[in-house]
């Protein structure tokens, strides 16, 4: 019976086989030289990525980085006013909170690109701030660029300088005007890179694998709202890290930030409103509020899909909830954080319920693949 | 007695892809990144004897794997070429769970079954239970992968292909299909009736012809939309076991150089074979069915997950936090990027038991290098199959005490239990209070 079988097989199957084969190797062939290109894909659902990234680029990001370029230069104008008379303590003092509340709209696009390049963040922003190597930075009168000593440089050492005296000596105001200088020419570099190469690459670079625009940005986006928004502006004053309880709490006053002009909490709100608005696309035109395509629009694309618009108004939610949390906060946050440590305990909560929904569920939802390099079957 | 004419295809077609999976592993630089410079591993516990190989060794090891697969393709000193692939093969895929693929353990089981046939002797007639043997475990293969997708996650929900899909609308020609949610279902269902069906189907000698295109698109699919390696390819050649001594005898004949020789002689079926082959098949399907054993949604625990060809089952984006607490109460985050590469944080933070096991390193580390004896707990937040984020593990369970073993994974909370980030953060502390953490 067998070979009866067998026999028949031969002359049926046997000559298909080969060009079954040849089939088989003609379209790996093919495959092999037209596949493999499918690295970099984006998503159909949601097609509007170069829009989104242009949103992004032009709108939001590039004009966040102007207007901290501009307010910061003005600033540097006025200190030279200051140190002729011509300008007021407080003229000063209004003009560098405003750079430091236009620092809190470029914080979500600090780790990719030009600005992590140029090393903005720790230039800029590295506190507390080291009281007595700036004075000793006064007394020298000598300007070395930081190496990895930031803390007596950048904002929080303007801010020292600026706020712990009423008058200010010659070489105070000349130490002030170096320091700003320094963040001047770093804001100018960072701005003109995204103006111009920078911004090209951006709006070019699709997709939502690993290395894509997209990616880039949720990454940034992401670690500096979990090191330099929940960890910076409320963790350490309290003493968390992560997800702590009321057992470990204990108030470090002098980490918050804006120690010595004490508005900490309206750096905090203006950081939080710009992670809102950034996750929205939404943008300002004349301080008029304008949609965009934002990562809300790509998490929505997904329809109603677990992963669609209950995760959007899920975030949403969230928003609203941790920023009614930060309502109970008031300033100086250095002594609030001494008489009501549980409140700003449960603040940090509230945001830092936001990092799980965006790191675990976003990512996810928008098919953003962090490293794809190796071979999975498995999961 | 039959003409091993399929067995000598298998053998040849199986050498010449473990060649080239090995020289792809070295073109990747793989050795570097997977084997030689993480600053830690995860073995498979009941291995976790073998030592750690240095970069000599390591190198021998490749060494091996290319003389015995060369030997594999080519039958010369066939019994020695294959156990050295085999063990060389083998000793890397216990040095790491992360890179933990189907396909290797596939490889490593063709490569042990090879060892004890005579696919090298093309001059003999050999004895049909070797051929079955091959063919019984490859359709078992393809059994066992359709049987697992018998479930709600992947036929109802069409999971995680939902996912994996419309990511994929820019392909050309076809890119268009993937981003219709019906597509998913026709890829899970249809997937799942392929794998299902193809033993039954290749067995035929009247479907197999017709089959065998199938099995090629299926897994070209495969391969065109996963970063799946080289298993489409080796699925592929294995497959063709199925077609008759003389279909195969034709195919080589078409290359005068790689022509099977006349048959001139015989081998006889050893009894010893025919134990080692029917205790092997009653393992290999008793295996993966341990799972039954746990408890729980399977996906979740992954209790008995792997080495039961669950393939492209589950999309598990996590997200883990480790922290650990000395004598002294100070508590600490670690940074894992410290001690683990951007893969293996990936699988350590989806997956328990190498959670567990990263808690144990963490331990024996911080005792060995600054003397501190620490407990270690871990907060895992994991979404399963396009489901929201849940708590995967109890985050205040001393995870360096819990033993990595066959047990119920008591340390997962349960699938059903659902604990949200917003949730969490009301609840945190009254959990924290009701441990001993």
């Amino acid at each position: 019976m067998n070979l009866i079988k067998q026999f028949t097989n031969k002359n049926t199957g046997g000559k298909y086989f080969p060009s079954v084969f040849f089939v088989f190797i003609s379209s790996f062939l093919l495959f092999a030289c037209s596949g493999g290109g499918n690295s970099d894909s984006s998503n159909e659902d949601f097609s509007e990525i170069p829009s989104l990234l242009e949103n992004y680029c032009d709108n939001i990001i590039t004009p966040s980085f102007e207007e901290f370029h501009n307010n910061i230069a003005s600033f540097e104008t006025l200190l030279t006013a200051y140190s002729n008379s011509e300008a007021s303590l407080n003229d000063c003092r209004n003009a560098f909170k405003d750079a430091r509340l236009s620092w809190q709209n470029i914080l979500p696009f600090l780790q990719f690109g030009p600005a992590l390049d140029h090393f903005l963040m720790v230039n800029c922003n590295t506190y507390p701030t080291d009281a007595e190597q700036i004075e000793q930075d006064i007394l020298n009168g000598t300007w070395i660029d930081p190496a990895t000593d930031y803390n007596h440089y950048g904002l929080p050492a303007i801010e020292y300088i600026l706020y712990s005296n009423e008058t200010h000596s010659e070489a105070q105001i000349n130490r002030l005007i170096m320091l700003t200088n320094h963040l001047v020419n770093l804001s100018s570099s960072v701005y003109n890179d995204w103006s111009n190469s920078y911004g090209l690459t951006f709006k070019s670079n699709t997709g939502t694998s690993a290395g894509s625009s997209v990616s880039l940005l949720v990454h940034s986006y992401i670690q500096v709202y979990e090191t330099r928004v929940r960890n910076g502006k409320l963790g350490y004053p309290i003493n968390v890290i992560g997800m702590g309880t009321n057992a470990d709490l204990y108030a470090y006053p002098n980490k918050v930030e804006a120690y010595f002009s004490g508005y900490s909490v309206d750096l905090l709100d203006e950081a939080f409103t710009t992670y809102e608005d950034v996750y929205n696309g939404d943008y300002y035109v004349n301080g008029i509020k304008t949609e965009g395509l934002g990562l809300d629009d790509f998490v929505r694309s997904n329809g109603d899909e677990p992963y669609g618009i209950p995760l959007d108004n899920e975030i949403s939610d969230q928003f609203s909830v941790a920023k009614n949390a930060l309502q109970t906060l008031d300033n100086p946050l250095s002594s609030f954080v001494e008489t009501n440590i549980t409140d700003v305990f449960s603040a940090y909560l509230e945001l830092q319920a936001l990092v799980v929904l965006w790191k675990v569920d976003m990512t996810s939802s928008i098919g953003m693949v962090f490293d794809n390099s190796y071979d999975n079957d498995g999961d | 007695m039959v003409d091993g004419a399929p067995l000598y295809t298998l053998r040849r077609l199986f050498g010449a892809l473990v060649i080239f999976s090995t020289l792809r592993f070295i073109y990747y630089g793989w050795i570097d990144c997977q084997i030689l410079s993480p600053i830690i591993t995860f073995p498979y516990e009941e291995f976790s004897f073998l030592p750690r190989p240095n970069h000599l060794a390591t190198t021998l090891l490749f060494i091996g794997m290319l003389l015995g697969g060369f030997s594999i393709m080519t039958g010369k000193l066939f019994k020695i070429g294959t156990t050295l692939f085999f063990l060389c093969f083998t000793y890397i895929e216990l040095l790491d769970k992360t890179y933990y693929l189907n396909h290797y353990y596939f490889v490593s089981i063709i490569a042990f079954l090879l060892i004890f046939t005579d696919a090298h002797k093309e001059r003999c007639r050999i004895p049909k239970l070797q051929v079955n043997l091959f063919k019984f475990m490859i359709g078992l293969v393809y059994f066992l992968a359709g049987l697992a997708k018998l479930n709600s996650d992947w036929m109802i929900d069409a999971q995680p292909l939902s996912l994996w899909l419309p990511p994929h609308a820019d392909m050309p020609f076809i890119g268009w299909f993937f981003k219709y949610k019906i597509t998913a279902y026709v890829f899970s269902w249809g997937g799942a009736l392929f794998d299902l069906s193809a033993p039954f189907f290749l067995m035929s000698n009247r479907f197999r012809i017709w089959f065998f295109p199938v099995v090629i698109l299926f897994h070209l699919m495969t391969w065109l939309l996963f970063p799946i390696g080289i298993f489409p390819w080796v699925m592929i050649c294995c497959a063709t076991i199925f077609f008759t001594s003389e279909e195969h005898r034709k195919f080589w004949s078409h290359f005068k150089l790689l022509e099977l020789p006349k048959i001139i002689g015989r081998v006889n079926l050893s009894p010893f074979f025919k134990v080692f082959a029917v205790c092997f098949l009653i393992i290999q399907i008793l295996f993966p069915f341990r799972y039954l054993m746990y408890p729980g949604n399977l996906f979740w625990h992954e209790s008995g997950y792997r080495f039961s060809w669950r393939v492209m089952l589950i999309e598990k984006p996590s997200f883990a936090t480790f922290y650990i607490k000395d004598e002294f109460g100070i508590e600490e985050e670690v940074n894992l990027s410290d001690w683990l590469t951007k893969q293996q944080e990936k699988m350590v933070s989806s997956q328990p038991d190498m959670i567990v096991q990263f808690a144990h390193i963490l331990k024996e580390k911080y005792l060995n290098i600054q003397q501190r004896n620490i407990k270690v707990r871990a907060e895992v937040w994991s979404s399963l199959n396009g489901r929201r984020s849940q708590l995967l593990i109890d985050p205040y369970r001393n995870l360096a005490q819990v033993k990595n073993n066959w047990k119920t994974r008591d340390y997962v909370i349960p699938f059903d239990s659902v604990i949200t980030p917003q949730n969490y953060f009301k609840i945190n502390s009254k959990l924290r209070e009701n441990s001993s953490w």
